[in-house]
């Protein structure tokens, strides 16, 4: 999987990163990020410039060609950023060490997004924020299925494009708290909270339907 | 360098002269410059800098559907030439179509990713897709009825496709935004 991602890397700020359009969306999810912040996939850094500034983050990438690109960016930020080469699968932090975690376009490409997250509640501490800007599945038929069709190929290179990430933060524990549009429904920008009361993990993934009438009910 | 006891010449390429001119022409723009103010900006200045963040926050999306706008003309355009230069092989229909089909998502990829570093990558491979499926499908549908559309047609009804496929895209976008249960869960 690293390999993939060092070759990735050469190509990344060009052709994947799309800053120009969603850099606005990125800036406005990072401002809520607070005290100790743990960064996954920080990748060639591309988002450093959206980070506020005076915090203290730890950036994490599985891939070290990625890292050599972000270390001249880091070294601009104004505040405390570290950069570890770390798998977000298993991660090397004690428990309730960070009090925001945040990803961008990352949970698409962890081979197991459930266990990853389940890391993430773990390290997050009661109260501590996760924010995320990813793509999901969406739940229109006919971009669903170019999604699907996508990831065909798109997974040879290590990323699906239909995931359904909300699901998955669920179904680790996290209480969704915010979710807003960045591109239709397919890139959102997702607040999560690890809730403050002793929460066990949900042993079941609950469907879109579950999940909606529980909303309703609510 | 002069040395001392000889009158102070002034030499262009001397480095001491030049440097001792441009201390005098620093401290004569010091006092001539007007007095530097530490207050906040003024609120006429403040008022000027919000204004022009007004415009560009709402000029970004309006620059963003054009370039969506355009590209998937251009997207439908292509496709549709592909479908027509596969259709004038005259092979059998369902080949013609997956063919064409194929070639057209071949281009459609190639674009796309020229595209994304202004678009997008997401943005631009998405409805390009669905579009690249949908136009040739429509264009082999109209030829086994018998509608058989000229070059010039053949392209124009592509690029209709593709305007089509951005006003779906703006709609469906704007429903995304508006009523955010459509995004997902929220528990």
């Amino acid at each position: 999987m690293s390999r993939i991602w060092d070759l990735r890397a050469r190509l990344y700020d060009v052709c994947e990163g799309s800053d120009l359009r969603r850099g606005p969306a990125k800036a406005e999810l990072f401002r809520h990020m607070r005290g100790r912040v743990l960064f996954l996939a920080v990748g060639t850094g591309l988002d450093i410039k959206h980070f506020p500034p005076g915090l203290d983050i730890v950036g994490i990438d599985i891939s070290e060609a990625m890292l050599r690109r972000a270390d001249p960016r880091a070294r601009l930020y104004a505040g405390n950023l570290k950069l570890l080469h770390m798998d977000a699968m298993g991660l090397a932090f004690p428990d309730a060490s960070f009090d925001t975690i945040v990803s961008s376009c990352t949970m698409c490409s962890v081979p197991d997004p459930i266990r990853a997250f389940r890391e993430l509640y773990r390290v997050l501490r009661p109260g501590g924020s996760l924010l995320m800007f990813e793509h999901v599945r969406s739940r229109n038929p006919i971009f669903g299925l170019a999604l699907d069709f996508m990831t065909l190929w798109t997974r040879l290179g290590g990323t699906e494009m239909n995931r359904n990430t909300l699901e998955n933060v669920v179904a680790a524990g996290f209480r969704i708290t915010q979710i807003e549009s960045a591109y239709l429904d397919i890139v959102l920008a997702i607040r999560a909270t690890k809730e403050a009361t002793n929460h066990r993990f949900n042993d079941t993934i609950p469907t879109h339907r579950h999940c909606l009438s529980a909303a309703r009910a609510r | 360098m002069h040395h001392r006891g000889q009158a102070f010449r002034f030499d262009s390429r001397n480095d001491c002269c030049r440097r001792q001119a441009r201390k005098g022409m620093l401290a004569f723009a010091k006092r001539m410059a007007p007095p530097q103010t530490t207050h906040a900006p003024s609120a006429a200045s403040e008022k000027a800098s919000r204004t022009s963040l007004n415009i560009r926050t709402r000029l970004r999306p309006i620059l963003f559907s054009v370039g969506d706008c355009v590209f998937l003309l251009v997207i439908g355009a292509v496709a549709a030439m592909v479908m027509r230069l596969i259709d004038s092989l005259a092979w059998n229909a369902v080949l013609t179509w997956v063919v064409g089909m194929a070639l057209a998502m071949l281009a459609q990829t190639i674009l796309a990713f020229a595209a994304a570093p202004l678009l997008g990558s997401i943005e631009t491979m998405v409805p390009s897709m669905v579009l690249t499926m949908l136009c040739p499908m429509a264009l082999d549908l109209l030829e086994m009825i018998g509608a058989d559309l000229g070059w010039s047609w053949s392209i124009g009804f592509g690029a209709g496709l593709g305007f089509a496929m951005f006003l779906f895209v703006e709609i469906y976008g704007v429903r995304c935004r508006k009523s955010p249960h459509r995004l997902g869960v929220r528990r």
